[in-house]
């Protein structure tokens, strides 16, 4: 694998654990500008425990993911408690505040960043994402996922049928968060640098944009969000200095007939009756 | 020296104050987190600078630069909000964010990435009562964001416009219904908010003298703040949560360092937010649960 | 047993920003008998439906159920304690297929971290889904189980209402206007369902308009004006009563 093909899938591969942390909040209703601040501290946790308790890198990825859902669970306590926009703005100012505390954190090299010692190559992450993407696709078929989308569509009857919406949106909040720890882990340790600038809200817009773009009524949806924001821009490399202008474009003009994204549940389920179909269809002939 | 700081911190108030104007009305009116506001205040600071640059009188220059944003979110308006007007709430977002990244780039094909140096003809205007230094051009800006913001809710509440634009926010559904022209009024609501986060953008060149293609972040997200902190949808909570803002930016500055900034600022949206969420002011009523 | 009251309101109140919707009011349903709770519009029938189920708190009297006092439970847990509802505007999960949403009317019986990260979606083999295939089946909804509600039909997603209420293992059914904008011959069928469920002892309480409905299929009768209950009785005693008579036509015809 040439040099650059591995840049452009490690990026791929965090940027698809990325769209999990952005989609599973999404998934209960909530928009989370704050992402970039868990990827933070799933960065800053994994370097310190790697660097300086020489824990290995894979545990100590795992347990800064942890950290990030346990931050997350403490912090959804007051955010939930706000809606809709105003829950957005309180992830995206917490966010920030992260952002903030990463810069005047001296411990980990404060704004001039902090290097990372031990190093996890492209095979581990695509391990790792692939881990990621099962868990999501999985617990959507469980009866967790069930709940989550009745919560989603309609807090009161999930209420009245039993469902602890409370619980469920905080677990959704924080398992993303947990991704979100879990893949800034990844980063640091592939990267062997982080720094503060890095965890900046134009990351979390970046990657809320390319989920919102994927579509999240389906798990599949981030996956193609994902890619489709990676490999854009890398086909569009020929013409280089306009390659943002012309993906920008691509997204203004997808919106426009596809507002719930490019992938959505009635798509999938007609694909899913066209290929039962298809298979009855051969049944009968066989 | 502290009294210098509160002047300063006042002067950066008055630009969040006209960017959060610009949020305030899509949110308050449409329920519409508009991302591309800063881009268009971004767009009119960098065309003040090339008018400028390119010897265009100043007067036209400005009002070229303003009308440029104000064109900018009429665009913004037929590619966004348009299209989905009953999506979720956060939808719209996604195209608006579309079109921030499309103005940078464009900027930044044309213009590169460098900060520009803005020539301006009112550079040296100062009044120095006592020891203090007073900008002129800072100070008209700060004037004429309140005046404009006095003139906006005029404008909400005593014109056809402004009653049809209530019940646009009311709901809009039932606006329709009613026969209120909701479709030619959008726009309007889009063009207004352009106008103001472009007056920003100008008054931003001007004032501080430097232009680039990314400048519209870093105040946008104050001009939020600073909504959300005077109460959203509430027109003289931006100029309060404005000003404050930009007194506390200046204030850590003075206080603690630079690095410090955010952590204030945001920290105080944060507390906002979760023991007072309507804002200082309370948030219009036009903000529904509904989002 | 049968006249022990499975369930009672006790001087239950309840007003809306000064406005008292729901006064005073006490009435018993007992066990297995088919009741109705009519009114006029605007007489306060969703309003103590949603005051049993908990959508709203009381702001005086008791709720019992099974001889348990629910009034202080919060409203997800009084499924468990025997009470499950349909909804006078249909509810049903917009993005879920109709298996899918029976299936959240199970969740009240749900209760080991086994069943709730079993991949129910995936499977079909699973105890859970075989019953709620069968409810769906016994009221005629198989094979509908796959589509996505929000395509069906109105009548259609009244039924998977009732289908969803029912997986609930709830004793009492609250039903809120489940004939209404029923053709007859859908009324007819939703009747011959009623009385079955009914008849596997599960005890039904109707809010309803269709006084025809009504009498066809409820022993009892509460009706209730203005937030009080005027009467209650047989569907014959109640129409025979002048309070009620005034009610619906007007103090004039009285
Ligand atoms: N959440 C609420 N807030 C304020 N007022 C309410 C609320 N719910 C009900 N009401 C009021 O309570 C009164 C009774 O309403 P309710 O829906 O219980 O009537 P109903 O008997 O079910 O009527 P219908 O036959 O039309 O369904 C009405 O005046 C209604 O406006
Ligand atoms: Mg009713």
């Amino acid at each position: 694998m040439s040099g650059y093909v591995e840049g452009i899938l490690v990026i791929l591969l965090l940027n698809v654990i990325f769209a999990y942390a952005v989609y599973w909040p999404l998934a209960a209703g909530q928009l989370n500008l704050g992402v970039a601040g868990f990827v933070g501290i799933g960065a800053y946790v994994s370097a310190y425990a790697s660097n300086e308790f020489g824990i290995p890198p894979y545990i100590a990825c795992v347990g800064a993911g942890f950290v990030a859902f346990a931050l997350a669970l403490v912090i959804a306590v007051p955010v939930l408690r706000t809606k809709g926009i105003y829950l957005a703005l309180a992830t995206f100012a917490f966010g920030q505040v992260l952002q903030s505390l990463f810069l005047n954190l001296e411990i980990v090299g404060g704004a001039a960043g902090y290097p990372v010692i031990s190093y996890i190559g492209v095979g581990g992450i695509a391990v790792c994402t692939a881990a990621v993407f099962l868990i999501t696709a999985f617990l959507d078929r469980t009866r967790f996922g069930l709940n989550m989308v009745a919560v989603h569509d309609d807090e009161a009857v999930s209420d009245l049928f039993g469902i602890n919406v409370r619980a469920y949106q905080a677990l959704a909040f924080a398992l993303g968060a947990g991704f979100a720890g879990f893949g800034g882990a990844l980063y640091g340790h592939h990267f062997s640098y982080i720094e503060p600038q890095n965890y900046s809200i134009l990351f979390s817009i970046s990657i809320v944009l390319f989920v919102l773009l994927g579509g999240t009524q389906t798990v599949v949806g981030p996956l193609v969000g994902a890619a489709f924001f990676t490999l854009l821009p890398e086909v569009l490399r020929g013409s280089e200095e306009w390659r943002y202008a012309i993906f920008a474009v691509c997204i203004i003009v997808i919106m426009i007939p596809r507002p719930q994204g490019l992938i959505t549940s009635d798509q999938l389920s007609a694909l899913r009756q066209f290929l039962v179909r298809d298979r009855l269809r051969e049944e009968r002939h066989g | 020296m502290l009294e210098q700081q509160l002047i300063n911190g006042l002067m950066l108030g008055g630009i969040y104050v006209l960017v959060a104007v610009a949020f305030t009305l899509t949110i308050g009116i449409l329920n519409f987190l508009n991302f591309s506001i800063p881009g268009i205040f971004m767009l009119s600071g960098v065309f003040t600078w090339f008018l400028l640059k390119s010897g265009v009188h100043w007067a036209l220059a400005l009002a070229g630069a303003i009308a440029i944003g104000a064109a900018a979110s009429f665009v913004v308006e037929r590619f966004t909000y348009r299209w989905m007007r009953s999506s979720d709430h956060y939808v719209p977002l996604v195209s608006s964010m579309g079109f921030l990244i499309l103005f940078e780039n464009l900027v930044l094909v044309q213009w590169g990435s460098d900060l520009q140096r803005v020539v301006t003809p009112f550079a040296d205007l100062n009044i120095r009562p006592g020891s203090l230094v007073i900008s002129i051009p800072q100070l008209v800006s700060l004037v004429l964001a309140v005046c404009l913001v006095a003139g906006l809710q005029q404008l909400l509440q005593r014109t056809q416009m402004g009653r049809a634009l209530r019940a646009i926010a009311e709901n809009a559904t039932t606006a329709e219904i009613l026969g209120i022209g909701v479709v030619s009024l959008v726009p309007a609501v889009f063009v207004i908010g352009g106008l103001f986060a472009a007056l920003g953008g100008m008054l931003f060149a001007l004032n501080y003298q430097q232009v680039h293609p990314f400048m519209g972040e870093e105040v946008a997200l104050k001009g939020i703040s600073a909504m959300v902190i005077g109460g959203m949808g509430n027109v003289w909570g931006s100029v309060l949560g404005g000003l404050l803002i930009g007194i506390v930016e200046v204030l850590s500055i003075h206080f603690l360092n630079a690095d410090f900034v955010d952590f204030t600022v945001y920290g105080l949206l944060l507390l906002i937010l979760f023991f007072k969420p309507t804002g200082l002011l309370g948030a219009s009523k036009i903000v529904r649960e509904k989002f | 047993m049968a006249d022990q009251p499975i369930l009672s309101l006790d001087c239950v109140s309840k007003s809306f920003g000064g406005l008292n919707v729901i006064k005073n009011l006490s009435f018993d349903v007992r066990c297995g008998q088919r009741t109705a709770l009519i009114g006029p519009n605007g007489a306060g029938k969703s309003t103590v439906f949603n005051l049993i189920s908990g959508v709203f708190p009381v702001n005086s009297g008791r709720i019992s159920v099974n001889g348990n006092d629910i009034t202080n439970v919060p409203s997800r847990k009084r499924m468990k304690l025997g009470v499950s509802r349909s909804f006078q505007n249909i509810r049903l999960v917009q993005h879920l297929s109709v298996l899918e949403n029976v299936l959240v009317g199970q969740t009240p019986r749900v209760t080991s971290l086994g069943d709730i990260l079993y991949p129910i979606r995936m499977t079909s083999g699973s105890h859970w889904q075989c019953e709620a295939m069968e409810v769906l089946e016994r009221a005629g909804l198989a094979a509908f189980a796959r589509d996505h509600v929000g395509n069906l039909p109105y009548g259609v997603q009244k039924q998977i209402e009732i289908a969803r209420a029912l997986l609930g293992g709830a004793d009492i059914l609250l039903l809120d206007e489940p004939a209404a904008g029923l053709n007859p011959q859908e009324t007819e069928d939703l009747s011959t369902r009623l009385h079955q469920i009914a008849d596997s002892g599960t005890t039904i309480v109707v809010v309803e308009h269709d006084m025809q409905f009504v009498g066809a299929f409820c022993e009892y009768v509460v009706v209730l004006n203005f937030g009080e209950m005027i009467a209650e009785g047989t569907p014959q005693e109640v129409r025979r009563d002048p309070h009620v008579i005034e009610a619906y036509l007007g103090s004039d015809v009285a």
